[in-house]
């Protein structure tokens, strides 16, 4: 089934019944989502069923979600401002495992390693083995005050994956991932606050300051930058950026911001070596605490209610009625729990679930 | 601030309850310790604490919470880019400290541990309550992010 009509519709959680939602991301499951709460459980959102799990305190501390990161069909990690823990869906049973440190989020590699950055202290690297082990290492700053705010491994398809980091007053972090080496590659030191994929398979990498200071690489293996200034982010507190379809998705404390088909000029801006400010923008004034894309077509945007709203890329480019309206007009749009809550979909206990059998098959 | 070199007192005490606020060496340059950001004055360190004592926003167990408030965020305070400052309450008879909040928890390191690394979720509901945060901007505080 098509997991879109789901999509399309809005959800939120019912009030005082569950804690405020903070984060959506990735799930071993296909056409599943993973949604994190204040109180540091989480839930399985299934998009054809259209229906979500019961709670899982997966977070001792009870700190909020903040990040969700999955191998497919095999585990995932969950981070926390207390904790990063891990699950492992082994045939016979779930397995879950804690580090003891608090991480800004958490992000699986291509290779299967899931990587979380824990701010001044490193980055933490875990390898999920098939016995249900789970192998973990830290990786310490080479300079004081370097400062690990989020990360991403890229990989070229040919086998060479670079680690890339964000780190706050201390700009971009770029090395081979098999030293792990955390250290910066350039002199200048923005507060850098993000890192996005451009692409699939390709070295390609955009980083954004929290000034809203945009930086394309066009090849993390050359380490070469342009530097673009986008005059509708200036004076913006900057969060993240996010690419889908050449598209630049960019979320500040008060708008999200669609950049239409900016990665295509980025790259004439590194060819020519100067960026020209030559770009169509679509803004909508929303306030979000996390985006995520799904399906390489929605943004899932998570507010500061208890709610989380669905925005449509296609919608925003071709200037239709966007999904979500300024101000607090999105009450109107928003349905309450379309999702079956007296039939919970566990995982963890119900073997007879779709959702677990789809796991196993996998 | 410049470093400090030994515990100094602010000349004034807080308007409302009549606070005594020490400015220590330890917040003050020495590394590895959760410290202010040396672009901030003794005066707008102190004026954090004044302010935190002018609302009382504190946990049960009475530990004040700061903050300065700018450009509709709140400001870095700490070398770790911290925004919320922690006011521990000190043994009777000596003067108030405090020091940035670090956002993240390690529990292997009881200087940064437990509850200590963030205000307890009442406080970011209050600073709602107030008009001083969005809900959205205290959901990202709660998450360990920056606003």
């Amino acid at each position: 089934m098509n997991p879109k009509p789901a999509l399309e519709a809005f959800f939120s959680s019912p009030d005082g019944q569950v804690a405020d939602v903070t984060c959506v991301g990735p799930s071993p499951f296909e056409n599943v989502l993973c949604l994190g709460f204040e109180d540091g459980s989480m839930r399985f959102l299934d998009l054809e069923r259209r229906e979500w799990s019961i709670p899982h305190p997966l977070s001792p501390s009870q700190e909020a979600v903040n990040g969700f990161a999955a191998i497919p069909g095999k585990s995932l990690a969950v981070s926390t401002p207390a904790q990063v823990s891990f699950l492992q869906f082994l045939p016979d049973r779930p397995i879950i495992s804690h580090f003891p440190h608090g991480a800004h989020g958490v992000i699986a590699t291509h290779s299967g390693t899931y990587v979380a950055p824990l701010g001044h202290t490193g980055l933490l690297f875990v390898q999920p083995t098939p016995d249900g082990i789970q192998e973990m290492f830290v990786a310490k700053p080479t300079e004081q005050n370097l400062y690990c705010y989020h990360t991403l491994v890229l990989h070229d398809g040919a086998g060479n994956e670079y680690l890339t980091i964000a780190h706050r007053d201390g700009g971009i972090g770029i090395c081979p991932y098999t030293s792990r080496s955390i250290m910066r590659f350039t002199d200048f030191k923005d507060d850098i606050v993000d890192l996005c994929l451009v692409s699939d398979r390709s070295l390609e990498l955009i980083a954004i300051a929290s000034s809203g200071e945009l930086y394309y690489i066009a090849d993390v293996s050359t380490v070469k930058l342009l530097t673009a200034t986008l005059p509708e982010l200036v004076g913006q507190q900057v969060y993240s950026v996010s690419v889908i379809s050449d598209h630049v998705v960019i979320q500040t404390s008060r708008k999200i911001y669609l950049y239409e088909q900016l990665v295509q000029h980025l790259r004439t801006g590194y060819q020519s070596g100067h960026h020209q400010n030559q770009y169509h923008v679509h803004t909508l004034p929303l306030e979000t605490t996390q985006l995520f894309i799904h399906d390489h077509e929605y943004i899932l945007a998570v507010l500061g209610e208890n709610a989380v709203e669905t925005l449509s890329i296609s919608e925003l480019l071709y200037n239709r009625t966007p999904a979500v309206a300024p101000s607090r007009t999105t009450n109107e749009r928003r349905t309450v729990v379309p999702f079956d809550l007296q039939r919970p979909l566990d995982p963890f206990t119900q073997e007879t679930n779709p959702v677990t059998s789809e796991l196993q098959a996998a | 601030m410049p470093s400090v070199q030994q515990d100094t007192l602010h000349p004034q005490r807080t308007r409302r309850s009549g606070l005594q606020y020490v400015f220590t060496p330890k917040h003050h340059g020495e590394p590895g310790q959760s410290r202010w950001v040396t672009e901030l004055t003794f005066d707008e360190e102190f004026a954090i604490f004044d302010n935190a004592d002018a609302i009382n926003l504190a946990d049960t167990e009475g530990k004040l919470y700061g903050y300065e408030r700018r450009d509709d965020s709140l400001r870095k305070i700490g070398t770790q880019n911290q925004q919320i400052a922690l006011f521990p309450v000190p043994s009777q008879g000596n003067p108030w400290h405090g020091y940035p909040l670090y956002p993240l928890i390690d529990a292997n390191n009881p200087n940064r541990g437990g509850e200590n690394c963030r205000p307890p979720l009442m406080i970011f509901d209050r600073m709602v309550a107030l008009g001083h945060i969005t809900k959205a901007q205290a959901k990202r505080l709660k998450k360990g992010d920056f606003i």
